[in-house]
């Protein structure tokens, strides 16, 4: 999942992307309004962390900027500001969620967890597809009882088919949405990726989950 | 003195002096009467002499005759009011007549005249004598030659009747005082209270007011009076300065917490981060690395924050004369190291001989933090240049820096506290030019950024000569 994290402070920004990145997330940092609203254009974003004070404006700015552009993608403001009429206008403007710092990381990992699946439509913390169970929240995968041994990009890449379910997802989505704008990667990597994963799920007795769609990308049905 | 009710002590005054004069009046009422009775008993006294010495004649053989019949007679005896007369032979001090009951007074007098007089004793009376040789009668014996005797002649009269009269008069005139004096503290007691009902309208308001229960001062009454309404205002206007006062420092205060939060989140977050799972020892060094500038943050801002409280509220009484070569060599050798740090130069350039009127804690609280600042937003590129130059009687003292220039969002509210450049490059506390600026403002002084842009900033401090 691909996060856009809009954050002037440079420990905090460090600490959140560091986090997020060992969760197997891809983290953009924008350090300003400017560069933020930039990258969330340019993007295809599954949710968006936003600073309030930023060095070029506020936060709220470019909240109303994206919704007013019907924006989609979550919004989870992350803010030292605490008063009710700052909570009030962030959901009024369009975000989906308001964590005030000092912030537990868990908290926020869950919160940015739940916007995540909340963006394709699952509420549940867990989902079952061809025998497979994923638990979104303990990032786990099981298939008749046993867990499957996956890495964190591993789970990545298994919880973004699943999620965007009957959606023919290309190499280059699959990778706009692992990994960060500045971790270059080649295409044929998801092959790889993909190539593992099903050798594991077959490994636990799943049948083929995900198809190929020749010259288009990769799909769970 | 206690303290007393205005309109309760202008009442007390007033009727001390309405008391004053009801005295006074009596008193002249008393001396008026009492000269007016006076008058009345000496023309009547005259006239009683005047009518008994026409009633003596003198005789040739040496002898007095009193021609008056007792009918006449007890006219002048009137022992109810005390009158009476006296006949005496001068010589001889024998009574020739005398009224019934008069009492002994001798002759007063030892020559021809007349004389009004007191006394006091046997009882108090007043007293008409005369000195006379009476006409001669009959006929024929008027026309023979003879030494004429004298004779002495004294009337009185009681003085006690008229001074019972006085007393009387003066008796009949109290309840009408006393009704005046009535009628007077009443019209006095309306007028009071009317003439100091803004006072107590304005006592009132702020006796109800409890500022530490509700954090609020009262609404003020309207006055009608210009001393009550001068007062009224001023409390207004510093009703208007308190309050805020007041809110500027639960702002300071709010804004302060809120800046402490930012590095305690951060300290957190990367706590947290690090915590969450096993890390190698290059990983565990980053992060205490990240989380020691985070502390450093904290640190710098605590220091800041009593830095300013420590800036006081009141100008200082009595301000010093300061060399301001001597004084920026002092902040050269301050400074140096921390110059040094952040890979800059601080260099005096052109310093004629001046001084200026100021407080060394004050100087030192003006341009530590611009020098700070100037480090501070250098970024490496130097140098931080402090001149400064003199101009009807006041010196301009500029300290610029070679920085990236301060953003146009922050310009305008640049000496407003917890306002700074950007944070993604230097990590200031916000505090250092308002505290800079405070500083200056109490020294009748005035700071102003001169220029900034992308070839750096400078400030200029603008102190009196001293």
């Amino acid at each position: 999942m691909r996060i856009l994290l809009v954050e002037d402070q440079t420990l905090i920004g460090k600490a959140v992307q560091r986090g997020l990145v060992e969760e197997a997330f891809a983290v953009d940092w924008a350090t300003s309004l400017t560069d933020g609203l930039h990258l969330a254009l340019e993007f295809d974003y599954d949710t968006i962390i936003l600073d309030l004070m930023l060095p070029d404006g506020s936060g709220f700015e470019l909240l109303s900027e994206l919704r007013k552009k019907n924006y989609q993608t979550p919004v989870l403001i992350l803010s030292a500001r605490d008063a009710l009429e700052d909570k009030s206008r962030g959901f009024n403007l369009g975000s989906d969620d308001y964590l005030v710092k000092p912030f537990a990381f868990e908290e926020l990992l869950a919160r940015v967890r739940a916007l995540t699946r909340r963006k394709y439509g699952y509420l549940k913390q867990q989902v079952e597809v061809g025998g497979l169970t994923l638990d979104f929240a303990a990032r786990t995968a099981q298939a008749g009882g046993i867990v499957l041994n996956l890495t964190s990009k591993e789970f990545a890449l298994l919880e973004l088919v699943v999620l965007r379910r009957t959606h023919i997802l290309s190499r280059e989505k699959i990778i706009e949405h692992l990994y960060a704008e500045d971790a270059e990667q080649e295409s044929n990597v998801i092959d790889v990726f993909i190539n593992k994963l099903r050798r594991k799920l077959e490994a636990a007795g799943i049948g083929p989950l995900i198809e190929t769609v020749r010259g288009e990308g990769y799909v769970v049905r | 003195m206690k303290p007393a009710a205005l309109p309760s002590r202008i009442l007390a005054v007033s009727g001390l002096v309405l008391l004053v004069f009801a005295g006074a009046s009596i008193g002249i009422l008393y001396r008026a009467q009492t000269q007016l009775a006076t008058q009345a008993m000496d023309s009547l006294l005259k006239n009683n002499a005047f009518a008994l010495s026409s009633l003596i004649n003198s005789q040739p053989n040496g002898t007095v005759g009193l021609e008056i019949t007792p009918l006449a007679l007890s006219d002048y005896q009137n022992a109810a009011s005390g009158e009476f007369f006296r006949f005496i032979d001068p010589k001889t001090g024998k009574v020739y007549q005398e009224s019934i009951g008069a009492p002994k007074i001798e002759c007063p007098l030892h020559s021809a005249g007349s004389m009004t007089g007191e006394i006091e004793s046997p009882a108090p009376y007043r007293i008409r004598s005369i000195f006379f040789q009476p006409e001669v009668e009959p006929e024929e014996a008027r026309r023979q030659s003879f030494d004429r005797s004298w004779i002495c002649l004294v009337v009185g009269a009681s003085k006690e009747p008229y001074r019972v009269l006085v007393f009387q008069t003066l008796l009949s005139t109290i309840p009408v005082q006393i009704f005046l004096i009535v009628i007077a503290i009443a019209a006095l007691l309306v007028l009071v209270r009317k003439l100091t009902a803004d006072l107590s309208n304005l006592t009132r308001a702020l006796k109800t007011t409890d500022f530490t229960a509700t954090h609020k001062f009262p609404p003020l009454p309207e006055a009608r009076t210009l001393e009550v309404q001068a007062v009224v205002e001023k409390l207004a206007d510093l009703h208007r300065q308190a309050a805020d006062v007041y809110q500027e420092m639960w702002h300071f205060l709010g804004r302060a917490a809120h800046q402490l939060k930012t590095p305690v989140a951060a300290i957190s977050a990367t706590l947290q981060v690090l915590v969450r799972k096993d890390r190698t020892k290059d990983e565990l060094l980053l992060g205490l690395a990240d989380l020691q500038t985070g502390v450093d943050l904290l640190a710098t801002l605590s220091k800041k924050l009593i830095d300013t409280s420590r800036v006081p509220l009141k100008p200082p009484t009595e301000l010093e004369s300061i060399d301001l070569e001597e004084f920026f060599a002092t902040q050269l050798k301050v400074y140096r190291a921390r110059a040094e740090e952040g890979g800059v130069e601080i260099r005096l350039t052109g310093s004629p001989a001046a001084s200026v009127k100021g407080s060394l804690t004050l100087m030192a609280e003006i341009f530590g933090n611009l020098i700070e600042n100037a480090i501070l937003y250098s970024e490496g590129k130097g140098p931080v240049e402090i001149a400064w130059r003199t101009e009807e009687g006041r010196v301009f003292i500029s300290v610029s820096d070679r920085g990236p220039g301060i953003p146009a969002s922050v310009k305008a509210n640049l000496f407003r506290p917890f306002v700074r450049g950007d944070e993604r490059r230097v990590a200031g506390s916000g505090l250092g030019l308002s505290s800079a600026f405070k500083a200056t403002t109490l020294l009748g002084g005035d700071l102003r950024l001169v220029e900034s842009g992308p070839g750096g900033s400078t400030l200029t401090v603008t102190l009196f000569v001293g």
